[in-house]
Formats: C-alpha cells, structure tokens, sequence
C-alpha cells in the first residue's frame, strides 16, 4: 500500500533507540536488579507515504519499539526524528501538539475502547482534548461514515460493535486529527481471517485517501508482506534484516530472515523447511557477540571446533547495506554462500 | 468421506450442541458428522463460534449434559461415548483420548513442577511406584523435545517457555498412549518458529504411534501443512468437507472461497483481498436457511428459505444450493482473475 506521495525523505527517523527495562531481580526485595534489554540500539527510517512493515516473534521488541516512536515509554537512550524534529528530547508540553501527527491503533479493540463511553465520545475525545472548533457531531459522524461504521450508531457503546467493528471504530479515533504517521500494532491479529482482509483493505484505502504513511507491526509475515512497502525484521531487540519486501522476501540475506519465512505454514511452492532449534535467549541476558548465534544454521553451518565462528560469538554484527538491502550478519546468505547454511539444515 | 481400510477410530454422526442462555438457544453445533481413521490427521477449520471447539468437547465429554442438549452419536470403540458415565468417560479421556489446548500454561498447575504432574497424571491411571512413574516421565518429556530432561523434571511452569509449556502438555496427553489425540488450537499462542516445532513434534507421534489426530485451527496454513482431510465449519454447521489436496484444489463452498481468498499469501506480491462481507451471525438468531447466505456472493433467490445439506454422493463434498458445476465454474473464474477488487 503506498500512496501517491510517497517520496524519498524520511517523515520518521529512528537513531540508535535503545530500551532497558529495569526490574528488581527478586520479590522478596535482595539486592540487585535485572535488566531487559528489550530494544538495542535499533535504526531505521519510514519514508513520508510508505509502509514500513516491522516483523519478529514474541518479545522481539517491536511494540516496545512502536511505543517509543509515540512515546507511550520514554527511551533509555537514542533519538525519534519525525519532520525534522527531535521529538525524543521534547517536554510533554512541546510534545503535545505533535501528538495529532502521530497516532496510534492497537491490537486489542476491547481492551483499547473505554466501554462506558459511547462511539460518538471516543471517536470525538480527540477533536476535545486537542480543542478542535467546528461540528463535532457531523466530523465524528463524517469519520464513522469513512471508516464503514453506520453514522447512526453515534449513541452506541462498544460492546454492541464486533470485534471487526469495535477495531473500525479505533480506526476512526487514530484518523479524527489527520495525523501523518499512524503507527498500527498488530492490527488485525485479534480478528477472524475473514474481518482481518476488511480492515487491511480499510488501512489501505485511506492510507490513499489520507496521505498517511504506516508503520505496521505484526508476527504474521503474509500480512506484513501484503502491506509493506519494505520490511524490517526484529530478533533479541535488534533489527537483523531491512530491505524492500519482495527483495526481503523472495531472497532473505539473513538467516534468521530465512528460517522465519521458512516456518509459514501453507506455503503452496515449499520452501525447505527450517526448523529452528530451541527457544529465543532470554533478553535480560542476551547472548554476547550475534544475538542469534546460538540458534544459527548459518552459524552451525560453519562451525568449526570451538563451536560457531568466533566471531559470531564475541562480535555483534551492525545493520550494513546500501540503504536499500541491509542486514546485520558476518556471514550473510548472498548467492551460492547461501547454500552452505541451507544444505545442513533439517527439512521437512 | 474417503472409505478406507484402514482402523476407524471415531465415528461422529449427527451431532447436535445447544446451549440454552437467558437471551435463547445457542445452537453452537448443529448436526455434524464425520469419522477418523487410524493415522489420520483430520483438520477442523472455522473462524470463532463456528462450533469447532464445542464439537470437540463434546466428544470427549467435557460439555456438561445437565446444562446443554446433546444429539446425535459418538461412537469409539462400539460404543456411544454420548451415553457413557461419568466414570466410563473418564478412563476414555486420557487412556483412549486426550486432549491438547491453545493455552498450556492454563492447563499446568502453577505450584506444581512439571515432572511431578506427568507422575500424578500416569498414576491417576495406573497402579505404579513413583520412582517408576518418574523414569517414564523423564523419558517421555526426553522424547518430545524437552532438552535436559532430567533436571527439566523439577522446573515449574512458570520456568518453562511456551514452546516447552506446549510440548509438557502433548506429554501429558500422551502419557497413557491414547488412540486419538484432539489438538485445540494447539499453536495459535505460539510464535511461527515455535508452531513449526510443535506441528514438527504431532506429525511425529501420529506417525510413530499410529494416532488419529484432530487438529481445530482458524489457520488455514497449518491445515495445508499437515492434515490429510478437512471439514471447513460455518455457524455450527459443515460446508465443506473432503481431502486437504481436493479442499485447496478446488474448494467448493463459496465460504471456502472467501476464507482463501480474505488470507494475504507470502507467495504472491501484490493481490487485492477479498474480504467476506459483514460479520458471522449470532447462534441464537441464525439466518434462515443458508447461515452463509447473508454474506455470499453468490447467494440468488431459495438460499435463504431451504438449508443446504452436504452432497452425500461425493468424497468431497459441499452443503451449498448452486449447482455444483455452476460453482466449479465460478471458483475457475474468481481463480483466474486474482487481482479483482470486487470488494
């Protein structure tokens, strides 16, 4: 989905976003905490107009990344860039009229509706808390009527809405003020396969209409490929793979990258399965050196006595690439090298 | 279905599920059947309240009686598991039939170790030392995938990862080697590495063990992946029932259509989805005739007075009124223009 605008300057620029939860390591209050390293110095850009698809499994930190962008969480360390601005450093004060440019939708349309207020009240709150003058009530119903929710039901509260519905009408409240970045977390996974394809084809409609430009996270990659203009891909905090999204996915440089794309299931031209072994590392204590080493077939591939190359494991390799591919891997799968972690993989 | 001479292991055949509320009967199933072979994986795929998963626990009894009318057969072993006991059912459940659930961690006692629950588990079943019971465990946990199973024996829950909670609950269900094993969404919670595992480790045990499986999913790739035959479920009712290979080939349900075609492929770059309009009816108030027709593109003047009963003549067979050479003609049209924004 991209519109017509879509030009090459970045509308959004992420620069070294770091996130460290930190937590005390023990109920009974002894000394010492953890820390989760839930975002590690991760950058990337959204260019005004297009859809930046961001991919990874549970605990990647893709949200807690979305959450930064629009600072529901404040960062540990890095900056937001959005046109131009430095909106990481802002105070909430200078922050706020920036809000109206950046909003949000979110994956769960019960829990993000407050349900003792009406359609009419959550879809007009932002017109309210951002002091907007006009027809509140004809804007609210205009944005109803746009979104495919009958104007009607202005007096309705949410739990009369379906889910599909109920996430239409969180919808209607992100596009209320016009933003120009709308950052959409795993929109359609609470949804049935069937209501999922009305509201991707929604967001596709009015990204044309509107002018908006997306970033969209989710775990399903069919959905972030049928999205994205170009795809980043998430492991342990850290993006491992950017690039187009046909050039991501018909060739993935990265290992993980592939395995991941591997693991879809129904695909009808069968790519050979790699199962991947074992479970993502803890990120309150990340593995030294590739956070992925340990899980690598690449890596396997290539070990020699004292395990993976070393180093995989004592070097952690940067997001390189030309701007248009990039990926952080020491032994990336370019051509026939590609093969090599292939072939030792087990298949299905 | 496709008779086979292979053992059939379950036989289902009219089954009926309505739940009376306060608001009216919640007809969850209505009037299903279909058989499962030893070796078989039988795929059941449904968006919510299609009845997928009432149907299943229904057949294992876990649906209470008092409070819901159940009719139709369950037959296992020459027997109606319908009109079984309480006690009947419950050495059928785990010894003969087991379950697995979308949620592992809700089906482990948080304050229990694993280990300790597979023991409780086999001797709730039979009579054995625990020091006895304790070496299966380990060995089975060993077996399906769970590394350091030993010292894993002792881990809470809470210490194991989803993946690994998951893999506790297939041992669990197979620790009385059953003859059928149900799996309810048994990868929905799971990341895609992960399910790849999990679906890795059931396609193993059917094989090893000869099992039939039932595999509930609304994940029409995972069905693809790994059952031999589908039934396609809508408002409580089969629409589609037949091989996967014939299903995926040539689906014949307009509902059918709509699920492929509303799914984005990794496959294919750009294609418009086609959304199914509207939303799925409620059970208490299901439309007239058809339940689909409200939402078919094809529905035309009758859908919505007679229902359509599956064509019982063929091995892949559809509950739909339009005549089926019309409907072969139509899924080659709606194939052949993919990009249609008919939406």
């Amino acid at each position: 989905m991209t519109s017509k605008l879509m030009r090459d300057e970045p509308l959004l620029s992420v620069e070294g976003l770091t996130k460290h939860f930190t937590t005390s390591a023990s109920v009974l209050g002894r000394k010492g905490t953890t820390t989760v390293r839930a975002v590690e110095d991760v950058s990337f850009e959204v260019r005004a107009g297009e859809t930046l698809g961001l991919v990874g499994e549970s605990g990647c930190g893709k949200s807690t990344t979305a959450r930064l962008i629009v600072r529901l969480l404040e960062a540990t360390a890095g900056r937001v860039v959005f046109d131009g601005i430095d909106i990481s450093s802002l105070s909430r004060r200078a922050f706020r009229p920036l809000r109206r440019d950046i909003q949000m939708i979110f994956q769960d349309p019960y829990g993000s509706l407050n349900p003792r207020h009406t359609v009419g009240q959550i879809v007009g709150a932002p017109f309210a808390i951002q002091g907007t003058r006009g027809d509140k009530k004809g804007n609210v119903g205009e944005l109803m009527a746009r979104v495919g929710l009958n104007p009607e039901h202005y007096n309705r509260y949410p739990h009369e809405f379906s889910g599909g519905q109920r996430q239409r009408i969180g919808v209607a409240r992100a596009l209320a003020l016009r933003p120009r970045l709308v950052v959409c977390d795993e929109p359609v996974s609470a949804l049935d396969v069937s209501i999922q394809a009305q509201i991707i084809n929604l967001l596709s409609e009015l990204q044309a209409d509107f002018e908006l430009t997306y970033l969209f996270i989710s775990h399903d990659l069919s959905v972030v490929r049928h999205v994205s203009d170009r795809v980043a891909v998430m492991y342990l905090g850290h993006i491992v793979e950017l690039a187009d999204a046909a050039d991501l996915y018909g060739d993935p440089h990265h290992p993980y990258t592939e395995a991941l794309l591997s693991a879809v299931p129904g695909q009808a031209h069968e790519r050979e399965r790699i199962v991947l072994r074992g479970d993502v590392p803890s990120p309150t204590d990340p593995p030294a050196g590739c956070p992925f080493h340990p899980r690598c077939p690449r890596a396997q591939a290539l070990a020699g006595a004292d395990g993976a190359p070393e180093r995989c494991q004592t070097e952690r390799p940067p997001l390189v690439g030309d701007g248009v591919r990039n990926v952080a891997c020491w032994y990336p799968l370019v051509g026939e090298s590609g093969q090599a972690g292939r072939a030792t993989t087990a298949s299905r | 279905m496709p008779e086979t001479s292979t053992a059939r292991l379950l036989e289902v055949s009219d089954l009926a599920v309505h739940l009376p509320t306060r608001d009216g009967v919640v007809k969850a199933v209505d009037g299903i059947s279909y058989t499962l072979n030893a070796g078989e994986t039988l795929g059941i795929v449904g968006e919510s309240g299609s009845g997928k998963s009432v149907s299943c626990l229904t057949v294992l009894g876990l649906i209470n009686r008092d409070s819901a009318q159940i009719s139709g057969r369950v037959i296992y072993d020459g027997s109606d598991l319908l009109e079984a006991t309480e006690s009947e059912l419950r050495m059928v459940r785990g010894n003969e039939i087991s379950m697995i659930f979308q949620d592992p961690f809700a089906g482990l006692h948080p304050l229990f170790s694993v280990g300790d629950q597979l023991v409780e588990a086999i001797r709730a079943h039979e009579d054995v030392k625990k020091r006895v019971a304790r070496e299966r465990v380990v060995e089975l946990l060993h077996e399906v995938g769970i590394p350091q199973a030993a010292e894993r024996f002792s881990s809470y829950p809470h210490e194991y990862s989803g993946g690994m909670q998951q893999r506790a609950m297939i041992a669990m269900a197979l620790i009385n080697n059953p003859r059928i094993l149900i799996a309810d969404e048994p990868t929905t919670a799971l990341d895609v590495t992960v399910q790849a595992q999990i679906l890795e480790l059931i396609e193993k045990i059917k094989e090893e063990l000869s099992i039939g499986v039932i595999l509930v999913t609304h994940d029409l790739g995972v069905v693809r992946d790994v059952t031999q035959n589908v039934l396609v479920m809508y408002a409580g009712r089969i629409v589609e029932h037949g091989s996967t290979a014939a299903v995926f080939a040539e689906p014949k349900h307009p509902y059918t259509w709509g699920l492929m075609e509303s799914i984005p492929l990794l496959e294919v770059e750009t294609r418009d989805l086609r959304a199914i309009d509207g939303a799925p009816p409620s059970l208490i108030h299901l439309p007239t005739g058809c339940a689909f027709h409200p939402r078919c593109t094809q529905a035309f003047e009758g859908c919505d007075k007679a229902r359509p009963e599956l064509d019982q003549t063929e091995h892949h067979q559809a509950a739909c009124h339009l005549a089926r050479t019309d409907r072969d003609r139509i899924w080659q049209e709606r194939r052949r223009r993919p990009a249609d924004a008919s939406r």
